[in-house]
């Protein structure tokens, strides 16, 4: 190829370099059909990479945005997938304690937190020396959190984005 | 036009409280902004989203603007952040490359006069990483400087530079790859 490289033959196709520079190139060119068909081939590439233009988005663009200004950014949420896989482990997570709790599972699991030894207790703090506990009762409070979640998860992530999508489609 | 100084004015007045103003920048830069969002995820309507996400965070964050940058440059940054993390978070959509070709191939149905060759760049376009992709379709629109393309994907113009002629050889090298097997098999 006569010392001529794809850069020096890239750089002639982009109009940079100097006279002489291009003289050689051009030279090479017409003497080389090495080099002369890489040059076909780069400028092919070249002419196609040109037909590369700015687009325009939707009439209504800036009025939807405008509109939106004071809306939390649609794209810092979970993606649709996560949020499915996360709804699901949550849902799965829900039944699996309600199945344990209603087959009796936790029912010895009940009795006395002891507070006598808590760090907490001093002249200034007064706690109980016990309060009862019941597992079966924590259970359900998280299973309440859960479908809380859940709920919230199936709003952001799943129905809020596909409504979004079919309202702009 | 408005220049660097009326449009530092016009945020002035944004941030006063002048919301409605918004309105001047994002139809100044909306075509910018959904191009580098179509050029990240291709895929039009997906462009829009993100573009419209990206004017909505910079409104957002518009006082930790702090004019060193171009707010041009600002915003393309916020649009290349939120189409990345969004091409991340749905990378398993199916529909992106198939897009990617329809588009070029009509291309070249309207300005290439059916022209073979601009199908199989096409594919070869498609087959360079993303980051050379990107850097090299940017160039191509001759609407960013290279300091603008360096500053919107956080690397040197050098880097830039040698991303924008990788990908062109590559393209070429594709090109004459499958030319030579075309011709092979007649």
């Amino acid at each position: 190829m006569q010392n001529i490289t794809d850069n020096e033959l890239l750089d002639f196709l982009d109009g940079n370099g100097d006279e002489r520079d291009r003289a050689r190139i051009e030279k090479s060119i017409s003497s080389d059909l090495t080099v002369k068909k890489r040059l076909e081939e780069l400028r092919l590439v070249h002419q196609f990479l040109q037909g590369n233009t700015l687009s325009s988005p939707s009439k209504n663009f800036t009025q939807r945005v405008m509109s939106n200004l004071h809306a939390r950014p649609a794209s810092s949420l979970l993606s649709p997938k996560n949020g499915l896989i996360l709804l699901a482990g949550l849902l799965i997570a829900s039944l699996l304690a309600l199945t344990l709790t209603s087959s009796g599972a936790f029912d010895q699991w009940h009795g006395f937190l002891p507070f006598d030894s808590s760090p907490l207790k001093n002249k200034w703090v007064t706690l109980p020396s016990s309060v009862p506990f019941d597992i079966k009762v924590f259970v359900k409070v998280v299973v309440l959190i859960n479908a809380a979640l859940a709920l919230l998860l199936l709003d952001r992530t799943i129905l809020r984005p596909y409504f979004q999508r079919r309202k702009f489609s | 036009m408005i220049t660097v100084h009326e449009e530092n004015a016009l945020i002035d007045r944004i941030l006063a409280g002048e919301e409605a103003l918004y309105a001047q920048l994002v139809d100044k830069y909306k075509s910018f902004a959904y191009t580098i969002a179509i050029k990240i995820v291709e895929n039009r309507p997906e462009a829009e989203e993100i573009a419209q996400d990206a004017f909505v965070k910079a409104f957002h964050y518009l006082k930790k603007f702090n004019r060193e940058a171009k707010f041009s440059t600002w915003l393309y940054r916020i649009v290349f952040n939120t189409a990345i993390s969004y091409k991340r978070k749905n990378k398993y959509s199916l529909h992106s490359i198939e897009n990617e070709i329809i588009e070029y191939h009509e291309r070249a149905d309207h300005q290439m006069e059916k022209d073979d060759k601009h199908i199989y760049i096409a594919k070869a376009l498609n087959n360079l990483s993303d980051a050379d992709k990107l850097a090299v379709q940017l160039y191509y629109l001759n609407e960013f400087s290279l300091e603008e393309i360096a500053e919107m994907l956080t690397q040197n113009i050098n880097t830039i530079k040698v991303r924008v002629h990788r990908a062109r050889q590559r393209m070429a090298d594709e090109l004459r790859k499958i030319l030579h097997e075309e011709a092979l098999t007649l």
